[in-house]
């Protein structure tokens, strides 16, 4: 009397952002896009300027490029093999797309000195897609920044080789009279004021776009600010961690300036801002989805202590960059991060949420009080 | 407690989703062979009558038990032919129902006869909206007589004609079909719960409808334009953008009675004519169908015999999905006899979405940044995964209102609304 039709079954809801925009593969792609510019300005700072000023060969010109895509393809290499012996994968190919094998190694590359040897990056990819991301179980288990755990394993173990094999300048900057990064002048010669500091590299405007010596592709304060942009309209990133971090660096650094007589001279933080993988790292790195955190609330708190203990690392310890050792720091916190905001965000009751807040105001000013303390003022 | 606006976002997938059952003009189908009335709407419902008795529409069939206790008529005149687990019901299973077999008479209920409204105390009112079994008909079914009985003071009165959910365009229909009966409505619903006004939230989009409405307006209702996003429609999101107020668990708390267009012009028709609810306008749409159209069914009818008579479906369509209310929060049956009870306010068939298997969770943290209720979806999922039911009451599940945002937004197409409807089950089960 009454027939029916049959159809499958599905999950509410049946509109999915993922099928027609912001899918994961769209996010990555954009991600590369964001960071094709950088891996340009790489080539014609270390590549095609002094290819064309007459102090490289052709294959010095190329150089810069290999670099970056052996560090790429190593870390797809090693991901791929890894699928193929142990998973017994089958369609390789395609996990490695879904798992955004290239990642970690084309980032290692990136914010590597420039005559850091082949094999030690290709040894650095090794050690960043094993341990930094499969030990964990792959893509999206990651307690650390892949790319991040293989710049520190070599910079522990390897940075004797990458100094003696030329460290940082490139070919044409070599006539530089300070001959080290900006920021190794800056923290090695404590007694110079801030005109001699910035001398040797021409003017301010010079570390905002990045001609003065670095790692391979991190140099380009505005080019990574406008890659920022770029994924915050693609909705990639979210802006809470970029934004509240550089912005807590420059205030605590221009704190800093401050009591050391740089009060009307924004050029301290400036320089703090613009110098060493800050603006990179903190547009790259820190906004890495997997190993930062998912609540809104984490995100500010994530940047804030980053920002203190970027500061504090940079004025206190011996490694004159901060930055990647004080995110891999708090890629551990994070679990406890989300949790503990999580439920911050969902209560109503003001006293928890007050408690909660004034726990991480007190860290945030331990942190920048014992800065304060070290540096003596 | 913290005020904070709830989030929203407009939904700009499927161009065109409202438009689609606009092209037809609503038709009706009065004249079903069979209906039946399902025995179970939030609590179990008792029948009251037996197999083989002669009905009449609107003739009280069965009786809902509990606080929330109403009767459900029969919206046909006929014989009762058997009570039993026959057709689906929109839950996804199979429950008792009344099989009433039309005899194409529609002998009306001697109960059925104009009151002199003018008469009729605010609790006589109340009491006939009760026997009239007005449920909301937006979808939550929740009886509308508790939300007038409430002990708290209210102020405020709040048209609810939003229709948020993609798709769906039954109230913005029957509004513009009967704007006279709904603001008719309001004044009775202001009488009955003593509030001084009343705001008509719709769509700004709407123009044709707010313009309509805006001819009708009577003193101390006003048109309250919202945007044009989801979950614009919850209950919650209305209160907090009309009285900049919210609430723990009823509107009522901060004096506001929250009633759905479609409820209250049911209820107009109730207060003047004793007209219990028996007929609703329910939308009939997706790329699935030849004709989307909205269509006035008797409650109780068979959602393929009314596809049926509207055309049935479309050619080339094979795998779509069949779904019961709207495309954010409804559930797809694996067969279309499902019987349209009286909170059922569409039926899509849309073709299915790509099918692609969800990736792995990358912890881009959308799904808590889109959370209305501010919940963290993607640690309930992981608590979920893990069993760890401290985590789930830690990080209140229980509140979840099943909007499906968090699943929307993924780009990683993961299911995060199963698993939230998982977690909330198992925290509300403590």
């Amino acid at each position: 009397m009454n027939e029916q039709r049959k159809f499958p079954l599905g999950k509410a809801p049946f509109i999915r952002k993922a099928d027609s925009s912001v899918s994961t593969s769209r996010m990555m792609r954009d991600l590369l896009i964001a960071l094709l510019p950088l891996v340009i300005f790489a080539w014609v700072k270390n590549g095609l300027l002094p290819f064309l000023h007459g102090d490289v060969g052709v294959l010095g010109m190329l150089y810069p490029l290999l670099f970056i895509a052996a560090g790429a393809l190593s870390s797809m290499l090693i991901e791929g093999l890894y699928f193929m012996i142990f998973m017994k994968e089958t369609h390789v190919a395609k996990r490695l797309q879904e798992s955004f094998a290239l990642i970690p190694g084309l980032l290692l590359a990136m914010i590597l000195p420039l005559h850091t040897p082949i094999w030690v990056l290709i040894l650095g990819a090794t050690f960043a897609t094993l341990v930094g991301k499969l030990i964990f179980g792959g893509f999206g288990y990651n307690l650390f920044n892949p790319a991040l755990v293989g710049y520190l394993f070599i910079m522990t173990a390897y940075y004797g080789v990458i100094v003696g094999n030329g460290g940082y300048l490139n070919a044409s900057e070599m006539t530089i009279e300070a001959g080290v990064t900006p920021l190794t002048h800056f923290f090695g010669n404590p007694n110079l004021d801030l005109n001699a500091i910035i001398a040797p590299y021409g003017n301010i405007g010079n570390f905002l776009f990045g001609l003065h010596p670095g790692a391979m592709a991190e140099t380009s304060a505005i080019l990574s600010m406008i890659a920022c942009v770029y994924l915050i309209a693609r909705k990639v990133i979210n802006w809470r961690v970029p934004v509240i971090y550089l912005s807590g660096v420059f205030v605590l650094t221009y704190i800093i300036g401050a009591f050391q007589g740089y009060a009307l001279d924004l050029r301290f933080p400036l320089f703090q801002l613009f110098n060493g993988g800050l603006v990179f790292g903190a547009v790259f790195m820190a906004t890495e989805p997997v190993t930062t955190p998912r609540t809104p609330n984490g995100k500010v708190v994530f940047a804030l202590l980053l920002a203190s203990l970027t500061v504090m690392l940079r004025f206190t310890s011996d490694m004159s960059e901060g930055v990647a050792t004080s995110i891999l720091f708090l890629n551990m916190l994070v679990p406890l991060i989300d949790r503990s905001m999580a439920k911050v965000r969902v209560e109503g009751t003001s006293r928890h949420v007050i408690i909660t807040y004034c726990i991480i105001g007190v860290v945030l000013l331990a942190i920048f009080g014992f800065t304060m303390m070290q540096i003596g003022v | 407690m913290i005020f904070r606006k709830s989030t929203s976002i407009h939904i700009s997938e499927h161009p065109g989703h409202k438009q689609l059952s606009l092209f037809t003009p609503p038709s009706e189908y009065k004249k079903p062979e069979m209906v039946y009335i399902p025995l179970v709407e939030g609590d179990p419902c008792e029948a009251v009558v037996a197999v083989g008795d002669h009905v009449l529409v609107g003739q009280v069939v069965a009786q809902r038990k509990g606080r929330f206790g109403l009767p459900l008529h029969a919206s046909v005149s006929g014989e009762v032919t058997s009570i039993s687990k026959k057709m689906w019901h929109a839950s996804g299973m199979m429950v008792n129902m009344i099989e009433i077999k039309n005899d194409f008479k529609e002998t009306l209920d001697p109960s059925i006869k104009p009151n002199d409204v003018a008469k009729l105390t605010p609790s006589q009112m109340i009491e006939i909206v009760k026997n009239c079994g007005i449920v909301g008909l937006g979808g939550s079914g929740f009886p509308t007589f508790v939300k007038y009985s409430s002990k708290c003071e209210i102020h405020t009165l709040i048209v609810n004609a939003v229709e948020c959910e993609p798709y769906l365009t039954a109230d913005y229909v029957l509004l513009k079909q009967k704007t006279d009966e709904l603001i008719r409505g309001i004044q009775y619903a202001m009488k009955m719960s003593g509030a001084s006004h009343a705001y008509i939230c719709i769509k700004q989009d709407k123009v044709q409808a707010i313009a309509l409405l805006e001819d009708h307006l009577q003193d101390h209702i006003s048109i309250f334009p919202v945007k044009d996003v989801y979950p614009a429609g919850w209950e919650k999101y209305l209160v907090q953008r009309v009285t900049n107020q919210t609430y723990k668990m009823l509107p009522s708390e901060v004096g506001v009675v929250v009633n759905n267009a479609a409820t209250l012009i049911a209820m107009c028709a109730a207060i003047e004519e004793n007209q219990p609810l028996v007929e609703k306008m329910v939308t009939f749409t997706g790329q699935g169908l030849a004709h989307p159209q909205n269509v006035l069914v008797k409650i109780g009818t068979l959602a393929n015999e009314v596809i049926r008579a509207i055309g049935s479906y479309a050619d080339g369509v094979t795998d779509a999905n069949f779904i019961v209310g709207g495309p954010m929060t409804g559930r797809t049956l694996l067969f279309d006899s499902v019987v349209i009870h009286r909170s059922l306010g569409g039926i899509v068939v849309m073709p299915k979405e790509s099918s692609a298997p969800a990736l792995p969770c990358m912890g881009c943290g959308k799904c808590v940044e889109i959370c209305p209720v501010f919940l963290s979806p993607v640690l309930i999922k992981n608590a979920v995964d893990k069993k760890d039911k401290d985590l789930m009451i830690a990080l209140k599940a229980d509140k979840c209102m099943m909007c499906g945002l968090c699943s929307y937004i993924c780009p990683s197409r993961i299911e995060l609304t199963d698993a939230m409807s998982k977690a909330r089950a198992t925290v509300l089960k403590r």
